[in-house]
């Protein structure tokens, strides 16, 4: 304060006693006893008279705050040590909060006579911080409920600090350092550069310092997960990097969902080009059928060509069919009348069915059935069924080859199968043969995809099970299970609910 | 003389239109081979070819079209450009396919566009056997 070493003029009592009125702080002196000797500038409505000879006791109402305060100076009676602490005076319904300075006070002898103390009001400050404190914890609040991870690294350590939720998304131990290098080494190959150039760019001060990503996660498990980060970089007055502090947030779910819907998309609009492409097949029959009608002259040839137009228009329809189909099955709407009769007659109705086809092509066709029960099954579905496994047979199995047509009882169910000895199916496709849409490799594409589908509709709806066996160059094996006829009716004879 | 009839190759999995594409082609006065897939169509051309036009179809099981162009484009003799394309998915047909590749006529064509393709296919060979032009930059 006085720095100069030139002693300055002390002010008479009355100044001080004036100066010191102007300031929100009591003086007062307290004996051994703790009772009040004399207080300057006294507050909270207590007048001096009140208060002179009185202890803490005496004149608070709430006996904690008494009980506090008299603790407190009494430690500082025995030790002769000053203390200072805030503390809380209440009167009615004022609440007060002090800074408040314990001195021993000490006689000609040496010896504690009292308590010479000082209390400067620090309730607006109190009430500042208390509010801070309150708008940190909303905020911890906020971020730990929205799953937020929160960040900070510091220059002058080189020390990066994440939170639990943190070190959650990034699949790291709670107790495991982190460094910068660490956390680039953590993202996704392809993501790793450009976050870097994005997050050194903040620190240079670009863009205010302000920092925004999206990047992917590899955690130690390899799972992939897909983050948004935020944040901020803070400078000193030179513009060097003190500090860069920011969130995470854990976008995975989001993702997968976009992903999923972009490909929902593509597949929409694949499927579109491959009906496209089924229609325009027997539409181009059908038109220059009709246009060689126009030029014949032969009632032969007008015949045949008549009957190719009402072929072609057939297919089409069943192809609209078979796209109205797969979307009831999809919406667990698709419905089936089955009644109860032998398995063998669907089987040799189904073999009828095969042989013109099988023929056509120069393929054999094996047909065996023996010692089979009775089913529950919708005649017409059923041979829709055939109809669309001997189909795919004699598309996928080149001349010479063989299809078979079988049945064999498995307890009450009866288990039929048709099978080739075609290309095979490859086994990165199988999983995929049975979903709607799904085709061989691009450009071998063959119908629209759909017969697969609609056989497992039908056959679930009939409350059976489909397998498929095949293997590329080994041919390919179609079983399906229907329950026998003892077994009660599937309930509501429609497709499990979705 | 009469000259000899120019030779058709039609290449198709659908029954219908391709008996229907044959008749319209017979109307040229052309010979007429048929192949039910890409698989055919290669074993025609390895032991019945030449063909003065080949009329092909895209999206076939077992070997399909693209595959055919690719084989036919290792073997054609250069400048030949006999490959008519019938495509049901718009023009999936790459600039490098246009060596051989003549024209494409979308499903469904009808008969005064598939007569005047293979017509044009036919002319442009017998003006380049002639030596009246380049085939192969005949319709850049």
């Amino acid at each position: 304060m006085n720095q100069s070493g030139v002693a300055s003029p002390l002010p008479d009592a009355e100044t001080l006693r004036k100066a010191i009125a102007n300031f929100p702080i009591v003086i007062f002196h307290q004996d051994r006893d703790l009772r009040y000797e004399w207080i300057f500038n006294s507050a909270m409505g207590f007048r001096p008279e009140d208060v002179i000879g009185r202890t803490d006791s005496d004149l608070l109402e709430d006996a904690e705050d008494a009980r506090n305060l008299e603790t407190l100076k009494r430690k500082v009676l025995e030790t002769g040590v000053a203390r200072r602490q805030q503390v809380r005076i209440g009167r009615g319904k004022l609440t007060r909060y002090y800074d408040l300075v314990i001195n021993p006070s000490v006689d000609a002898a040496g010896n504690i006579d009292g308590l010479s103390c000082a209390a400067i009001d620090v309730t607006d400050r109190h009430e500042t911080e208390t509010a801070l404190y309150d708008a940190e914890e909303r905020l911890r609040l906020a971020v730990d409920s929205a799953r937020i991870g929160t960040w900070h690294y510091d220059v002058a350590t080189d020390t990066l600090f994440w939170s639990d939720r943190c070190r959650e998304i990034f699949g790291v131990a709670s107790d495991a350092p982190v460094t910068y290098e660490r956390f680039l080494e953590m993202l996704h190959p392809d993501d790793r550069e450009r976050t870097r150039s994005e997050a050194e760019a903040a620190f240079a001060g670009e863009n205010g310092g302000l920092y925004a990503g999206e990047y992917r996660i590899v955690r130690p498990d390899g799972a992939i997960c897909w983050v948004i980060a935020r944040g901020r970089a803070f400078f000193d007055e030179a513009g060097r990097p003190l500090r860069f502090i920011g969130t995470v947030f854990d976008i995975t779910e989001r993702k997968l969902n976009e992903l999923a819907l972009t490909e929902a998309v593509r597949l929409r609009d694949e499927t579109l080009a491959i009906v496209s492409h089924d229609l325009r097949t027997p539409l181009a029959s059908i038109v220059l059928a009709m246009n060689l009608l126009l030029m014949d002259e032969d009632r032969e040839e007008k015949q045949e060509h008549i009957d190719i137009a009402l072929g072609s228009a057939r297919k089409m329809e069943s192809l609209i069919r078979d796209l109205l189909d797969v979307a009831r099955i999809g919406a667990g709407h698709f419905s089936i009348e089955p009644v109860v009769q032998p398995a063998s007659v669907l089987l040799a109705e189904a073999a009828t069915m095969a042989r013109p086809l099988a023929t056509d092509r120069h393929l054999a066709l094996e047909y065996a059935a023996e010692g089979l029960g009775d089913v529950l099954a919708d005649r017409d579905q059923i041979q829709r069924v055939f109809m669309n496994l001997v189909a795919n047979a004699v598309k996928f199995t080149p001349p010479g080859g063989t299809i078979s047509i079988g049945a064999r009882q498995v307890d009450s169910a009866v288990e039929f199968t048709v099978s080739d000895t075609g290309e095979g199916i490859d086994a990165a496709l199988l999983p995929r043969v049975f979903d709607a849409w799904a085709q061989g490799a691009a450009g071998r594409r063959f119908g629209a995809g759909l017969g697969l589908a609609i056989v497992k509709g039908i056959v679930e709806a009939h409350g059976g099970t489909v397998a498929i066996e095949s293997a590329r160059g080994r041919g390919t094996t179609v079983r399906f299970r229907l329950p026998g006829a003892v077994t009660s009716p599937p309930a509501a004879a429609s497709t499990t609910d979705r | 003389m009469e000259p000899e009839p120019p030779r058709v190759l039609i290449v198709d999995d659908e029954p219908s239109l391709r008996a229907l594409v044959a008749k319209v082609v017979e109307r040229l006065k052309a010979g007429v081979t048929l192949a039910a897939d890409g698989g055919e169509a290669l074993r025609m051309l390895a032991h019945e070819g030449p063909f003065d036009v080949i009329l092909l179809d895209l999206m076939m099981p077992r070997v399909n079209g693209f595959t055919v162009l690719n084989e036919f484009k290792k073997k054609a003799p250069e400048g030949v450009r006999c490959v008519i394309v019938m495509s049901a998915i718009g023009r999936p047909i790459r600039a490098s396919d246009s060596e051989v590749v003549c024209a494409v006529v979308e499903k469904p064509f009808d008969i005064a566009r598939l007569q005047a393709a293979v017509a044009d296919c036919i002319a442009a060979h017998d003006d380049a056997d002639n030596g009246h032009g380049n085939v192969s930059n005949a319709e850049e």
